[in-house]
């Protein structure tokens, strides 16, 4: 009973326990796993059915009694078309319903997924090709800097609302503004507002102040440039610069009087002004026609002499009085100023100091005496060819013609002088022209004796210079043949920006030698190697046919030994052409001349004449060593074998020649056999290997240039990867490199 | 008698330079030439003695070394996994591992750095895409620190992992092809041609969203992260191994192949290969670029590295030491100085990429002489004595042997070839270039 009631009571306790538990735990707390992602690809067995899809009637239902209740668009066009407004929109639906089609069959997926792959790779390969042009210039850039420097896009920053300009204006402030802009009118537009500065990126702004920097340091190049000719006192000098600055202004006259006569007209004016300053101006006291003429006659009349030196006193005494007076000096400024071109006005060093041309009178005469002995010199070298020429004629007196000469002379002048006078204003020249007209016949007969030397070695070279025309005629023929093939070319290639670059160094692409080391010639297939050997007979018979090896002309060595010929040297150092020839002989004759006088004491010549004697008893000797039976059977019955000896190129002999007839053999094995990979012609091979490229041989800036690796990178910078930016990466970089003349070897 | 200013070669101060006139008309100089070769012979023989490549190797790793990967922003940071699934992350300049990660049951498969490089994802054999947090400091033995923030389940085997350059994006391969975000744990779009298991995909680095995979069924496959399906596949006679982008050329990559060359291809024009780089002895395991796109460096299964430029067919240089076995990771670093190189027998070694080059600060003058022995070098690089000397190097006896047997087979290839020719009907054996042989067939 007990253990009942008690189970009972246990049982009921326990019930409303677990009745109390179910009420707290009505649901889970745990929740089940769940995955937020959306998941993009279903799978078939995630799929639930719907519950109008379980049963294909009830589904069938379903859908009669979705058709009952929703509307057809083509009921909906029947009642609209009733409405004669709507009228138009019925007839439009009608007119759709019979045009539409039924949609074709889907391709099958494989052809489907095909052409699918295939425009996906045509739109991969369009986009690549878009790297094209940077990677064929990365290619063949004479250097590369890693990392590459990318400039970034400029980013446009807005500018910050100015809300003054919101503000409500009183009456007194508009006034005040008023009164403000009159007194302080604004500023023009370009100083106001710099739009460009705001768009400009860092790299741009660093750029920009490099080119600044770069622009004044110019400029102060400049100005010390300019300082220290102005320092220079050479009088030759000065006129000369005055001369061209003459023609340069002349010239753009001339330009001007084209294009703005008017302008022309005042330019005119002006210098027309200034000519008869300088002409009012004390300086011209010894350049004048009058006191040239007086000087030539000093040299043999006293009293014109005196004339001119009482004439410069004169002058002296003047140009004192005037420094005095301090006036001159303004003058001279403004002179100088016209003289220099506009950009240097401002610049106070370019004003040339032309009170020293004031020079004393005897310097004037000596100069003018050397000028004289010259000319008399020529006169004398004239007149004993004409007498060789016709030795008939009578001796004339000298002074006579020389009257007669200068007559000439001062009659061309006067013309001369007119026409200067009338077609330009440049007051030197009319002054000049009495002595420039001695200088220039002499130039004249100069120049002729150029040209006949020139006429007779164009002369020489004509057959070569057509051998070369036929030569370059044909290449160009094939140049333009490549051109047309090239043409022809898909722009869509990659290949379309390739070009052919000339190869100037080797580029070897061989295994390292890691195996056995082989001999070429062993690696040689063995039909090739006779070929080879074909080839080299062949040679050599050719060789002897010509007769190169037997005979070696020291005269043609010494031909081949003056480098600068055939070496292709950097532009500002090649010879000219023309001397060539002639210096060679004053370099041969010089020596000649020099070893003789150098050696005077030292009777070097006895003592090659003693060696090469000496020489010969030697062969003689080698000769005469061979005795029977040394290295070999003696005796009876055998026969004496002559040894073979060995096959030295047999050498014309010259006198006074020792020719070292041994092959050096430590030399051999480092000269080239045959021809290198990317060199198609031995000439272009020579010429890479003459160009030198150190420090003792070219100058320091296309050494540096010379010697540029293909890559720089810089330590501890990380080198990315290629970006866009390249492609769109404007090109406004104002790079400046030392020695940016010198092509670099590639 | 001779007069010369003293101002023109008296130095105004101790640490001047001497002053130097000189004369540089070529008259004068004669022997310019010769004088020059016998320079650059002399630049060639101390190059080769200076070539000391090896530098160091880090140890810490228990197993093979299974792959390796760079740290996009760092130049000290390196990352490697190891056959036992753990990851090290080194320290270069004081060469202390400073984190180990127990990582993966199996092998590590592929470590791939997040664009900023502050976290790295790596793959293993466990099916699992686990992101780590790629702090190269030494941590406390925290729970926290040694696990991954982040780790994805993959239904499918997963065998190499690639990061996108520019976005928070990454590509799987193993079954299929799958590219995720980062920030989900389902893919974003699985790509698929054919059942065969892919082993290797990389991201193009410049043009960013294409994608290169190679497959065990000899193919490579190029793949775009935009499109809905892969774009090409080229099938080859061998397996190709790896595959690398070169950074510098949107268009073109390398693959290591199994027939002991690397092939360089153009993907606008797959069906030839631009250019065969010979000189192995064993198959190709890993290939990288180097950060300037001119050369890369390849490791092999004859225990070597080769360097080799784009355009060549020849290595550049060979490197090996005794105890070296097969290589299986290789990287070249970001600052084009440095290769690494992991292999079998649990080492990462590190390479001067270019062996006689000086390291530290140079003086100008220095400098200098340095850059006219490498144009010297180049100038006369025909000629046989100073190509002889720069060619020479000396390699394991089974390299050595193994060149040798190589050689020996191609030349009989080569006369069988030529002997049918010969006794066929004209036309019938037509001739084929290597390149051409390569390629099996490509698939649209």
């Amino acid at each position: 009973m007990s253990s009942d009631e008690e189970t009972e009571v246990i049982s009921s306790s326990h019930k409303k326990l677990l009745s109390e538990i179910n009420d707290i735990v009505k649901f889970q707390h745990i929740k089940k796993p769940k995955r937020s992602e959306p998941a993009i690809k279903n799978d078939e067995f995630h799929l639930v059915k719907t519950k109008n899809l379980l049963d294909n009637e009830k589904a069938e239902e379903g859908a009669k009694k979705r058709d009952k209740k929703s509307v057809s668009i083509q009921s909906v066009a029947n009642i609209v078309r009733k409405t004669p407004t709507q009228k138009k929109i019925s007839n439009q639906f009608q007119d759709t319903f019979k045009q539409s089609k039924v949609l074709n069959k889907p391709l099958e997926k494989v052809y489907a997924e095909r052409i699918q792959r295939s425009v996906g790779y045509e739109n991969v390969k369009t986009s690549l090709s878009r790297w094209d042009a940077i990677v064929t210039k990365n290619k063949n850039a004479d250097q590369l800097r890693f990392p590459i420097i990318q400039e970034k896009a400029p980013v446009e920053h807005k500018k910050a609302l100015d809300f003054s300009q919101f503000r409500y204006k009183t009456q007194m402030m508009k006034e005040m503004e008023e009164i403000h802009n009159q007194c302080f009118p604004k500023l023009s537009e370009n100083e106001s507002n710099e739009p460009s500065s705001e768009l400009l990126t860092l790299e741009e702004m660093k750029e920009r102040r490099k080119e600044l920097a770069r622009l004044k340091l110019r400029e102060s190049h400049q100005i010390a440039k300019k300082r220290l000719q102005g320092k220079i006192k050479s009088k030759k000098y000065h006129r000369l610069k005055k001369k061209e600055e003459m023609k340069k202004k002349l010239k753009e006259f001339e330009e001007l009087k084209i294009s703005n006569p008017e302008a022309a007209l005042k330019e005119l004016e002006k210098i027309e002004k200034e000519r008869v300053k300088e002409r009012a101006s004390l300086r011209h006291k010894n350049t004048g026609t009058w006191a040239k003429s007086m000087k030539i006659r000093a040299q043999y009349d006293t009293t014109a002499k005196k004339e001119l030196e009482a004439q410069l006193a004169l002058g002296r005494e003047l140009t004192q009085k005037d420094k005095q007076s301090d006036s001159t000096d303004s003058d001279e400024d403004e002179v100088s100023t016209t003289i220099n071109d506009t950009k240097d006005t401002e610049n106070p060093w370019l004003s040339n100091n032309d009170n020293k041309e004031i020079d004393p009178l005897d310097d004037i005469f000596s100069g003018y005496r050397k000028f004289w002995k010259q000319k008399n010199e020529n006169e004398e070298a004239l007149q004993r060819l004409k007498k060789a020429s016709a030795s008939n004629r009578q001796d004339d007196d000298q002074e006579q013609e020389e009257m007669s000469l200068h007559s000439n002379q001062e009659e061309a002048s006067i013309g001369q002088g007119s026409d200067s006078e009338s077609d330009d204003s440049s007051e030197s020249d009319g002054d000049e022209t009495n002595a420039s007209n001695f200088i220039n016949d002499l130039f004249d007969a100069a120049e002729e004796k150029i040209e006949e030397k020139l006429e007779s070695k164009i002369k020489n070279l004509k057959p070569h210079l057509m051998e070369a025309d036929a030569v370059k005629t044909k290449n160009h023929k094939e140049t333009v043949k490549g051109k047309k093939r090239k043409r022809n070319f898909d722009v869509n290639d990659p290949r379309y920006l390739e070009f052919s670059r000339e190869t100037k160094l080797g580029d070897i692409d061989e295994a390292l030698m890691e195996g056995k080391e082989t001999d070429e010639r062993e690696v040689l297939p063995p039909s090739k190697k006779v070929l080879n050997e074909i080839k080299t007979i062949k040679s050599q018979k050719k060789a002897f046919m010509r007769g190169t090896t037997d005979e070696i002309d020291p005269n043609a060595f010494l031909v081949v030994k003056s480098k600068h010929l055939i070496t292709a040297l950097p532009k500002n150092q090649e010879f000219d052409e023309i001397d060539e020839e002639e210096e060679l002989e004053n370099l041969q004759s010089a020596n000649k001349m020099s070893l003789a006088e150098a050696f005077e004491n030292d009777d070097i010549i006895d003592d090659f004449v003693a060696e090469l004697e000496e020489e010969e008893k030697a062969q003689q000797k080698d000769d005469n060593s061979v005795l029977p039976g040394w290295g070999s059977w003696g005796g009876e019955g055998v026969k004496n074998v002559e040894k073979s000896k060995k096959t030295v190129p047999i050498v014309k002999k010259k006198d006074r020649v020792i020719i070292n007839t041994k092959v050096n053999d430590k030399l051999k094995k480092h000269l080239i056999s045959a021809l290198p990979f990317p060199f198609t012609t031995i000439k272009d091979f020579q010429a890479s290997m003459r160009y030198p490229i150190g420090k003792d041989f070219v100058p320091a800036a296309a050494h540096s240039k010379l010697t540029e690796s293909s890559f720089v990178t810089k330590a501890g910078t990380i080198i990315e990867p290629m970006t866009e930016e390249v492609l769109v990466q404007s090109n406004t970089k104002h790079k400046r490199k030392k020695g940016k003349f010198i092509k670099r070897k590639k | 008698m001779l007069s010369r200013n003293p101002d023109d070669y008296i130095r105004d101060t101790k640490t001047e330079y001497h002053k130097l006139q000189r004369n540089y008309n070529p008259s004068i100089h004669p022997f310019e030439e010769q004088r020059e070769y016998v320079r650059a012979l002399n630049a060639t023989k101390m190059e080769r003695i200076f070539a000391k490549p090896f530098l160091s190797d880090l140890s810490g790793h228990n197993d093979g070394i299974s792959c390796i990967a760079k740290h996009p922003s760092q130049l000290s940071t390196l990352v490697s996994g190891s056959y036992d699934g753990e990851i090290c992350i080194w320290n270069l300049p004081t060469k202390t591992c400073t984190r180990k990660l127990i990582a993966h049951d199996g092998h590590v498969r592929g470590i791939t750095f997040s664009t900023d490089g502050n976290r790295f994802m790596s793959v293993g054999d466990d099916k699992v895409v686990k992101t780590w947090i790629s702090n190269s400091q030494e941590m406390d033995d925290d729970e926290d620190d040694m696990a991954p923030i982040n780790t994805i389940l993959s239904k499918t085997v997963l065998t190499s992992i690639t990061h996108h350059r520019r976005d928070p994006l990454f590509a799987t391969c193993g079954e299929v092809c799958q590219l995720w975000e980062e920030t989900r744990n389902e893919p974003l779009k699985t790509l698929q041609w054919g059942a065969d298991t892919l082993h290797h995909i990389q991201f193009n680095l410049v043009e960013n969203n294409l994608l290169a995979a190679c497959t065990s069924s000899r193919s490579i496959i190029l793949y775009d992260r935009r499109e809905g399906k892969p774009l090409r596949k080229i099938t080859m006679t061998m397996r190709p191994n790896f595959l690398s982008w070169n950074p510098m050329e949107a268009f073109s990559f390398t693959v290591a192949n199994e027939d002991y060359n690397l092939y360089t291809f153009d993907s606008r024009n797959l069906n030839l290969p631009k250019r065969i780089h010979e000189n192995h002895v064993a198959a190709v395991t890993c290939v990288d670029y180097a950060p300037t796109g001119k050369e890369f460096v390849s490791g092999s299964y004859d225990k070597t590295i080769r360097i080799y430029e784009v355009e060549k067919t020849n290595s550049r240089e060979i490197y090996h030491t005794k105890r070296q076995q097969h290589i299986t990771a290789i990287a070249w670093s970001l600052d084009n100085k440095y290769i690494f190189s992991g292999s079998d027998e649990m080492n990462i070694r590190i390479w001067k990429a270019y062996a006689s080059e000086k390291l530290g600060p140079l003086k100008p003058r220095e400098k200098d002489a340095m850059r006219y022995n490498q144009a010297l070098k180049q100038k006369f690089s025909t000629h046989p004595q100073i190509k002889r000397i720069a060619k020479h190097r000396q390699v394991p006896k089974y390299v050595y042997r193994q060149q040798d047997l190589l050689k020996q087979a191609k030349e009989k290839e080569k006369r069988k070839e030529t002997n049918r020719r010969l006794n066929s009907k004209p036309g019938s054996v037509p001739y084929v270039s290597q390149k051409e042989r390569v390629i099996v067939r490509e698939d649209e």
